[in-house]
């Protein structure tokens, strides 16, 4: 037992004046006795026989000296089995993966860990620090090493689900870095995540486990692919049971964004996954028209599903062919490339933008490819801009001539830079790269890098294709062909593509203006752009937009452009809530306590009871007996 | 007569004060004397000298040894009776008070002794004893004696030594009733007991005892944070008083009780104990009529 407030202890002081008030002077009532040389020698054998008699509490004093204690230690906040020990230092890490969301009764696993981490930040005694550090796809410190309780809980108050992955390892190695081998790390998880488990090393590691075992089935993964007037949808639903392994019967929706279209009875089984395919009948959308399918699931029986949020996916089903445009002096091997992909329209086209294309095709969105000059005004969507000359393209600027340059890095979690090694190819020239974020990194700087808009993005290759062995390479094709398909998926996304629970939504905003984000629940938050984008040139911001962790289509609205964002928890590993098991790891594993400082109350009753008893006892004492009273002289 | 009730007088009406020695008294009566008298009850012979009652002459010896030899009789005297009555301020204490108890007790002896025409005396005492008055004799005199008992009032503190060595300076051996709650702390010094009585005893006094207790003194009932003070006088003492300290009471006054009790015996003091406010007379009488059983038994 620990306690919140030891200072108070020092009311244990108290029992001095009270022996003291008992030892000395005591007011008696007096007596008057036949004789009292009998009582006399009895006084002196009870002394004799007890020689510390005048020290042993009576009942009165007893009870004093124990309403005293209680008193004290219900000040003092007694904690049973404390979390903290005095001025220690805390790392404290949330698991925020998406299961995490996870309910039981009326609170979430994170509910749970973020009542379990109050207590424990109210429970600690002054000079303790705390570090909180979010554990979502990547870790994040919320609060650096704090002391104050309330700005603890205002860094509590700000964590909530990010992402469909747990970065265990990475928050445990952040943790101990900062911790520097002083101090101890406390994770609260619900044990479901991939990977290995951090065991305790140079600091001590504390598992806390939140959430009971439930049961839960979720979508993880939903493709839908056009066929005319229909939509073939693929779906892999995965459950897990809790305590009955019986199968269960799902009914899975599809909805174009208004009724209910297509809908399919599914068998569940706890042991496997269940992939199934389904048709979705399009009436009255057009072949070219983007298209976001809602698909849902429901128990059929009532069933209590532990997750919501993996119940719903947004797909994009966009049409079966993409729009190409290409500008310029297009490199002969991406043109082939292009022109074998089946579903990729091409176009030739000259500058300015609309000259030779047809409307019909600039509504269909497509993807412009510009090799060499670029347009003033980038056009509306996604675009390409390979080899541009030193200038100004776009928002970002084009400096000088690079030979040769080594590519030494690439963003590997990029969908563009799939199935890719980069390393090996030799470029010819390049030229400097500035105002964009790096995709793909040279010795001098980035040769490859995007960037961003409210309408679109665009992705600048800063050398010639031409100038070079890597049109030879398979890696070539593959790049172009993760390029065609992330413009299709953004494009049937609404323009800001998907992504996992809870992260946030990135849009470029005019300075000033504000960005708007309506959530699927209806939910309207507003940010204003502050900050221009670091090396741009024009008046764009970066505009984070912090958004709560539904699954659904997320409508962004940046001045008059409207776009759509969609989430969802597409993860095998959070919607069966599989448990690691972590008695197996070096490190100390255990429930989270909700209420560790939940002794005080105790104590006070103890107080009140004692102070009762006290006074019945001074109040029998006084003759309150209800024996007949015998006269004496 | 407040002090006796009149059935309990009938029934003392036929007991007697037994002495198991003979005394000699200063006036004719019916107990044997030390002295040589007038009664039927031959005693012994001795010589005829000039001068001796020539009616006690046994001529059938003088027939037979041709000698004058006296015949001798046993005197037979009255007995003193010394009723030693405690009044000091301890006394006041019990319900009914000890003082008033003693008074019963030495009301009842003196109409016994007073029926049975012994000198009675009573003596009050606390620090001192009181001048001893005129004894008094006959039943007719009850009515004084229990005027005498009812005027004690409690007072003075206990020394029974004093009041015992004044008893024996000033009067004739006879049979001494010691009224008292016998709470005298020279009781619990090293042989208290015998350097009061032993003298008394030495001195051919027939001593008895009759301890007068209450119910506060053998169980007090009292417990808690107290300030006991004496009845007699300014001591006091601070003690709580729980179950410990009952007990070790109760250890001290049976220590205190057995004594005085074991002193008794050794010395062929009679001992009676009177706690609270049991039947006095009833105990009383029990007590007068054993003793007189045992004199009877014994030959007057």
């Amino acid at each position: 037992m620990t306690f919140v407030n030891p200072l108070a202890l020092l009311w244990l002081t108290l029992l001095i004046p009270v022996v003291l008030l008992h030892m000395l002077k005591k007011k008696r009532r007096e007596l008057k006795v036949s004789s009292t040389f009998l009582w006399q020698g009895a006084l002196r054998d009870v002394n004799a026989d007890q020689p510390f008699r005048r020290l042993i509490p009576r009942v009165s004093l007893l009870l004093q000296i124990l309403a005293v204690i209680a008193g004290t230690f219900a000040i003092a906040k007694p904690q049973l089995g404390a979390l903290s020990k005095p001025g220690e230092r805390l790392c404290v890490i949330i698991d925020t993966s998406s299961s995490m969301l996870a309910r039981s009764a009326d609170m979430t696993r994170l509910d749970e860990a973020k009542a379990a981490v109050a207590s424990l930040v109210s429970g600690l005694a002054p000079g303790s620090e705390v570090m909180l550090i979010a554990a979502g796809e990547t870790p994040e410190i919320r609060s650096a090493f704090e002391r104050d309780e309330h700005a603890l809980e205002r860094a509590l108050d700000s964590v909530e689900i990010r992402g469909n992955e747990t970065a265990i390892m990475e928050a445990v190695s952040l943790a101990t870095a900062r911790l520097e081998g002083d101090g101890r790390i406390i994770v609260y998880t619900d044990g479901v995540f991939e990977g290995s488990i951090p065991a305790a090393g140079d600091v001590q590691v504390e598992y806390r486990m939140v959430g009971p075992t439930e049961a839960n089935a979720g979508i993880t993964e939903a493709r839908a692919r056009r066929d005319g007037t229909n939509a073939a949808l693929f779906v892999v639903i995965t459950y897990a049971g809790s305590t009955e392994d019986t199968d269960a019967f799902v009914q899975v929706r599809a909805s174009p964004g208004g009724p209910i279209v297509a809908s399919r009875r599914v068998r569940l089984s706890p042991a496997r996954d269940t992939p199934f395919r389904m048709r979705v009948p399009l009436q009255g959308i057009g072949a070219n028209d983007d298209l976001r399918l809602y698909v849902s699931l429901t128990f059929e029986d009532n069933r209590r599903d532990a997750i919501d949020e993996d119940n719903l996916v947004v797909v994009a089903a966009s049409s079966d062919t993409l729009p190409v445009v290409l500008y310029g002096d297009t490199n002969p091997y991406l043109r082939r490339a292009l022109q074998l992909d089946p579903h990729v329209d091409l176009f030739r086209a000259t500058q300015p933008l609309s000259e030779g294309i047809e409307a019909a095709v600039l509504a269909r969105r497509p993807l412009f490819i510009f090799s060499g000059e670029v347009p003033a005004v980038p056009p509306p969507g996604d675009s390409v801009v390979i080899a541009p000359p030193e200038g100004e393209a776009f928002e970002a600027t084009i400096g000088e001539e690079v030979e040769a340059p080594r590519i030494i890095s690439w963003v590997e979690s990029d969908d563009r830079t799939r199935f890719l090694r980069l390393d090996e190819i030799p470029l010819g020239k390049s030229r400097q790269l500035l105002g964009t974020t790096p995709l793909i990194r040279g010795l001098d700087g980035p040769v490859a890098g995007t960037v961003t808009r409210p309408t679109g993005e665009t992705l600048f290759v800063a050398f010639d294709l031409g100038d070079g062995r890597w049109p030879t390479d398979p890696s070539f094709v593959v790049f172009f062909r993760n390029v065609i398909e992330r413009a299709r998926i953004r494009r049937g996304a609404g323009g800001l593509g998907s992504a996992a629970l809870g992260q946030p939504i990135q849009v470029q905003v005019p300075e000033g203006q504000m960005a708007t984000v309506v959530t699927p629940s209806g939910q309207r938050f507003e940010t204003e752009s502050q900050t221009a984008q670091q090396g741009a040139q024009n008046t764009l911001a970066t505009v984070r937009l912090p958004i709560p962790p539904e699954a659904g289509a997320f409508v962004v609205t940046t001045g008059a452009e409207t776009l759509i964002a969609t989430r969802a928890l597409l993860s095998r590993s959070e919607s069966r809530l599989e448990r690691q098991n972590l008695d197996e790891v070096d490190a100390e594993v255990g429930q989270a306590e909700a209420s560790p400082d939940n002794l005080w109350w105790f104590f006070a009753l103890l107080l009140v009871a004692l102070f009762v008893l006290e006074l019945f006892w001074e109040t029998r004492k006084a003759g309150f007996s209800f024996a007949p009273k015998r006269e004496r002289s | 007569m407040s002090l006796l009730d009149a059935d309990f007088m009938r029934r003392l009406d036929r007991l007697r004060l037994a002495a198991s020695r003979r005394f000699a008294g200063a006036a004719g009566g019916l107990r044997r004397s030390l002295r040589h008298g007038a009664s039927l009850e031959f005693a012994d012979y001795r010589e005829y000298v000039r001068g001796d009652d020539i009616r006690r002459i046994d001529w059938n010896v003088f027939a037979r040894l041709e000698e004058l030899v006296l015949r001798l009789y046993v005197a037979e005297e009255d007995l003193h009776v010394y009723l030693l009555v405690d009044r000091s301020a301890s006394m006041a204490f019990g319900s009914p008070s000890k003082l008033d108890v003693a008074k019963r007790v030495a009301a009842a002896l003196a109409y016994v002794g007073l029926s049975g025409n012994e000198r009675v005396s009573v003596l009050p005492f606390d620090k001192n004893a009181s001048r001893v008055g005129t004894p008094a004799r006959g039943k007719s005199s009850a009515p004084k004696v229990f005027r005498h008992l009812e005027a004690i009032e409690a007072q003075g503190e206990t020394d029974l030594r004093a009041s015992l060595e004044f008893l024996l300076r000033t009067q004739r051996p006879g049979l001494v009733v010691l009224v008292s709650d016998l709470f005298d702390p020279s009781i619990e010094e090293e042989n208290g007991l015998s350097a009061m009585l032993d003298p008394l005893v030495g001195a051919r006094f027939e001593v008895s005892i009759i301890h007068v207790l209450s119910e506060d003194d053998v169980k007090p009932s009292y417990e808690g944070d107290l300030l006991l003070v004496d009845g007699e006088g300014q001591d006091a003492v601070e003690l709580s008083v729980d179950g410990a300290a009952l007990k070790a009471y109760q250890a001290r006054l049976s220590q205190f009780l057995r004594r005085i009790e074991s002193y008794a015996s050794s010395r062929g003091i009679r001992y009676l104990r009177l706690e609270g406010d049991e039947q006095i007379e009833e105990r009383l009488a029990r007590y007068l009529s054993h003793q007189t059983q045992v004199n009877a038994r014994g030959g007057r």
